[in-house]
């Protein structure tokens, strides 16, 4: 799936460039415009389906490695129960939200580096309100409530609300791949009905460099690390 | 007629609370129970489960399906070995749970036991159930067979003597409801707990009310002792593994496999991360009139085409002005429409000029434009990651009819023609014919279908038999009206390469609210001809009423000609020609909690009038469980053993089992008797499945997978 999707980005990417080209241009009377056209076609045969390139999986994840061929933030996220790692790279920012996608097709949804969403695991987080929970990481305390949102069996949401309270666990140093970043310990722990999930952020100032924020239960705890 | 819809959504949707939730085993009849006896529990809501119970000379394979909370129905099909012959029995079970357990009080249900049909099993029961720590205790008292040992006089006597006496057999050729023997006759007390020794160890113990009378008369066994005895294993929580201890003198084993539709195996489906929304704020801005540039246009519709193809997501057309694009879709993937056009709405802000700002998605089903989906392209871009994103988008979305979309402007290069086609193999599955109760076909199957424009169709299927188990001689039908279907194994056992059908269909909307279709051909297996049929459903409505009228002729054994033979219990005769003119009048009604009821009204193959009643419980990811019966003026003594059309109908979402996205469904018809009385037309894509599943209420039970 990996490679298909890739395709598909970078055709679309393509297909942005090529209409800002053509925006620039200004219709003739008759509709017809000779030197935008020969853009098009330029643009067109970049969107040309290709063989699908095998995605190099690096076995060892290195800055040079994620970043290479990448102007954007990049992430690094493991999944410890489902055994994967993968470097995730930023493919769009709406407004607060922004989405990182990985080779196979495995996105996350972040909010100040925290998660509104995953796609792609198949047992995903679909929404999460988290704005009392960004304030308490910020203010290093805090008793909140928040709601995480799934698609159940039966294809329809289902909220699922935790009680949380937000400690300090003081100062650590966190090193993500070769970068130091001196960071504070804020660890999040919720009550969803009658059991207790765990979120850890490491902060600096209000970037969240690394994190464990838990998902779902099929896909369990997720740690993202800001690479870039 | 309102009152039975309003009684029976009561009936099947009443919610409730269980005090307790101990552990539920199926018996031998494979209904929530002990040994043989039943109890007051139900299974879990919508569990499925299929029991085998093997016990001497008689085996026992029951379908049962948590119809409601409250609402347990079974099929079962036996064969009981007797002197003479084996009997093969067909027989329907339903249980009522009255009241649930509290903490002073016992769970009470009421039960029928092989309540249509020749009566082998039949029974009632009313039983109450208690938890006593990890133990279930349950005692009743039953009719019929279920009163039969140690019986006494019926209590209900005393209301009126009419309940004294219990009249043996059955009714005319069977299959009927025997109403007038319910809870008649002389009644007995049963008895038993069920005591979870582990996690995965059940005992169960009980004393029957049965006597066994018509096993032991067979000299199946001797009835030496009224109490049971049985263990379950259960091996993983869908797999329950029973050995039972009966009479005194007999083994038993039981297997029984359950599943939910409810719940997939593997969660929700692992569907591939959607194209992100790209904000408006960073669109590229064209200056005015850019839509009118042919050459844009077209180069949008390229470039659109292959990456909504790789999506599963074909793109018909697109209509274009300066602030509005509409994209007519058809959707080859996601079983959840609303998904798709979550997808197309997110592909779209990608390339979309920042002057256009209203999207709108008309999702096509085989050719049917059912809706037009409708956005604010701001609301896109506002509720994409928020936490109630769903809901926000939905209230930002207006869904209207699709009949005044304009259709005229360009179909997207490379739409049409297209041609597409299968092969795989086949296994077809005849089942309940006395000298081969299931029997098998494994095929090859070639199915192609062109489609040269919107809304035309031209589909075959070609099918080779590879290997069966078919008995050397079939059964020749006795049925004294006309073989409309009872000849059907005939036409199973045709001798090389098959045509099963060949039609040219046409699709279209005539109008608002209206839709159409006109189909010739081999339209299936058993007839050919012409057919028509006109749908009215509005989009946002749960309401919907269909008429069809189809002039056919019976085709031959082997699929090439109108010329069957002549089938008699002698055996096979002369060719004969037959035709007819078929069709009904067809209304729909989608109510909340997933019920689902069509009532047809028409003439039937055998040119008998009448109706049929179908009721289906839904469930949003595909899965369908429902029963239809029909009822025409064909005599239940004409229309012979069964005296009238009943069946089962499941329809099983690939989705749901691979956990992937499909939109193919696989559907199980299982009709206890297949003969010649309210005998219809197996047209496949008729209207109301196709139009529905783009309007309202279709589109707001899958809306929750709108940002997926």
């Amino acid at each position: 799936m990996g490679p298909v999707l890739e395709v598909g980005m970078r055709r679309l990417i393509a297909l942005g460039l090529m209409a800002l080209l053509v925006g620039c241009g200004s219709p003739s009377p008759d509709g017809t415009q000779p030197w935008s056209q020969k853009i098009l076609d330029q643009g067109l045969s970049l969107l040309k389906p290709k063989a699908p390139e095998p995605a190099p999986e690096p076995e060892v994840f290195t800055r040079a490695s994620v970043t290479e061929g990448q102007t954007g933030p990049v992430i690094l996220v493991s999944a410890p129960k489902l055994e994967a790692k993968a470097s995730l790279n930023m493919i769009q920012e709406n407004g607060p939200t922004r989405t990182y996608i990985s080779d196979d097709g495995i996105a996350l949804l972040l909010q100040n580096g925290l998660l509104a969403g995953s796609r792609g695991f198949g047992d995903d987080l679909m929404s999460s309100d988290h704005a009392a929970a960004h304030r308490a990481i910020l203010k290093g305390s805090g008793q909140y409530e928040r709601v995480l949102r799934y698609i159940n069996s039966q294809n329809q949401l289902e909220a699922v609300p935790l009680t949380c309270g937000l400690t300090d666990h003081g100062a650590e140093t966190v090193t993500i791949l070769g970068h130091k970043h001196r960071v504070t310990r804020r660890v999040e722990i919720c009550d969803l009905a009658g059991r207790q999930i765990e979120n850890t952020f490491w902060i600096s100032g209000k970037t969240i460099w690394k994190s464990q924020q838990w998902v779902s239960d099929r896909v369990g705890s997720l740690t993202i690390e800001q690479v870039r | 007629m309102k009152l039975f819809w309003a009684a029976l959504s009561g009936v099947l949707c009443t919610a409730h609370i269980s005090f307790a939730e101990p552990r539920v085993t199926y018996n031998a009849y494979g209904m929530p129970g002990l040994v043989d006896m039943p109890s007051a529990q139900s299974a879990p809501d919508a569990e499925l489960s299929f029991s085998v119970s093997q016990s001497g000379k008689s085996l026992r394979n029951t379908l049962t399906f948590q119809i409601a909370p409250r609402l347990t129905g079974a099929f079962r099909y036996s064969s009981i070995e007797r002197p003479t012959q084996t009997l093969y029995d067909r027989s329907f079970d339903l249980r009522y749970r009255l009241l649930d357990e509290t903490q002073l009080r016992p769970a009470v249900a009421v039960g029928l036991q092989d309540f249509i049909g020749t009566g082998v099993y039949s029974g009632e029961y009313v039983a109450a159930s208690k938890t006593f720590g990890p133990v279930v205790a349950t005692a009743g008292i039953g009719w019929g067979r279920l009163g039969s040992h140690n019986s006494f006089d019926n209590p209900l006597g005393l209301i009126s003597s009419r309940f004294d006496t219990r009249d043996a057999g059955f009714t005319g050729t069977g299959g009927r409801i025997e109403s007038a023997r319910w809870f008649r006759g002389p009644a007995a007390f049963f008895a038993g707990f069920a005591w979870p020794v582990t996690d995965k160890v059940t005992l169960k113990a009980e004393y029957s009310s049965d006597a066994y009378t018509q096993e032991v008369a067979a000299g199946h066994f001797e009835h030496r002792s009224p109490f049971n005895l049985a263990l379950d294993y259960q091996i993983k929580p869908t797999v329950q593994l029973t050995a039972y201890a009966q009479h005194g003198d007999e083994i038993g084993i039981l297997a029984s496999l359950t599943s939910n539709p409810k719940h997939s195996p593997g969660g929700a489906t692992r569907d591939p991360a959607p194209m992100p929304v790209l904000p408006r704020a960073k669109a590229q801005v064209a200056p005015a009139g850019w839509s009118e540039i042919p050459s844009l246009r077209s180069a949008l519709i390229t470039a659109l085409t292959p990456v909504l193809r790789q999506d599963g997501i074909q793109l018909i057309r697109l209509s274009l002005t300066d602030t509005i694009a509409i994209a007519t879709v058809e959707n080859h993937r996601y079983q959840s429409q609303p998904q798709a056009i979550g997808h197309v709405a997110r592909l779209l802000s990608n390339v979309l000029p920042a002057s256009v700002d209203t999207i709108a998605v008309v999702p096509m089903v085989k050719g049917i434009a059912g809706s037009q989906v409708i956005f604010p392209r701001d609301a896109l871009e506002t509720h994409e990651a928020t936490a109630t994103g769903a809901s926000d988008m939905r209230a930002a979305t207006i869904v209207t009819d699709a009949a005044a979309v304009d259709h005229r402007s360009a179909a997207a290069e490379g739409a049409f023609p297209q041609f597409s086609w299968s092969f795989g193999p086949d296994v077809s599955a005849s089942l309940f014919d006395p000298d081969n109760p299931v029997a098998l076909s494994l095929g090859a199957k070639l199915t192609a279908e062109w489609v040269p424009a919107r809304g035309v169709y031209v589909t075959g299927t070609l099918r080779q038999n590879i290997v069966d188990n078919y008995t050397s001689t079939p059964r020749y039908s006795d049925s004294i009206i006309t073989h409309v279907r009872s000849d059907s194994t005939f036409y199973d056992r045709a001798d090389g390469p098959v045509l099963q059908d060949l039609t040219a269909n046409y699709r279209f909307r005539p109008g608002t609210n209206l839709y159409g279709r006109f189909s010739a051909g081999y339209l299936e297996r058993m007839y050919g001809g012409l057919s028509a049929e006109l749908l009215w459903k509005p989009v946002d409505s749960k309401f919907g009423l269909g008429f069809e009228v189809s002039a056919v002729r019976q085709r031959s054994f082997d699929g090439l000609g109108f010329a069957p033979l002549t089938v008699t219990t002698a055996g096979l005769g002369a060719p004969r020609s037959y035709d007819t003119i078929t069709g009904h009048l067809s209304g729909y009604y989608a109510f909340d909690d997933g019920l689902h009821a069509q009532v047809d009204v028409g003439r039937y193959l055998a040119k008998d009038w009448g109706m049929s009643v179908q009721l289906n419980r839904e469930f949003n990811n595909g899965w369908k469980v429902g029963a239809y019966a029909t009822l025409t003026d064909i005599s239940f003594d004409d229309f012979g053993e069964g005296s009238f059309d009943k069946g089962i109908v499941m329809e099983i979402p690939t989705s749901w089992s691979i956990g992937r996205p499909s939109r193919v469904n696989r559907s199980v018809v299982i009709r206890p008797l297949l003969r010649d009385g309210g005998a219809k037309l197996d047209l496949s894509d008729r209207l109301y499945d196709l139009v529905r599943d783009t309007h309202v209420p279709q589109l707001e039970a899958q809306w929750g997978r709108f940002w997926r």
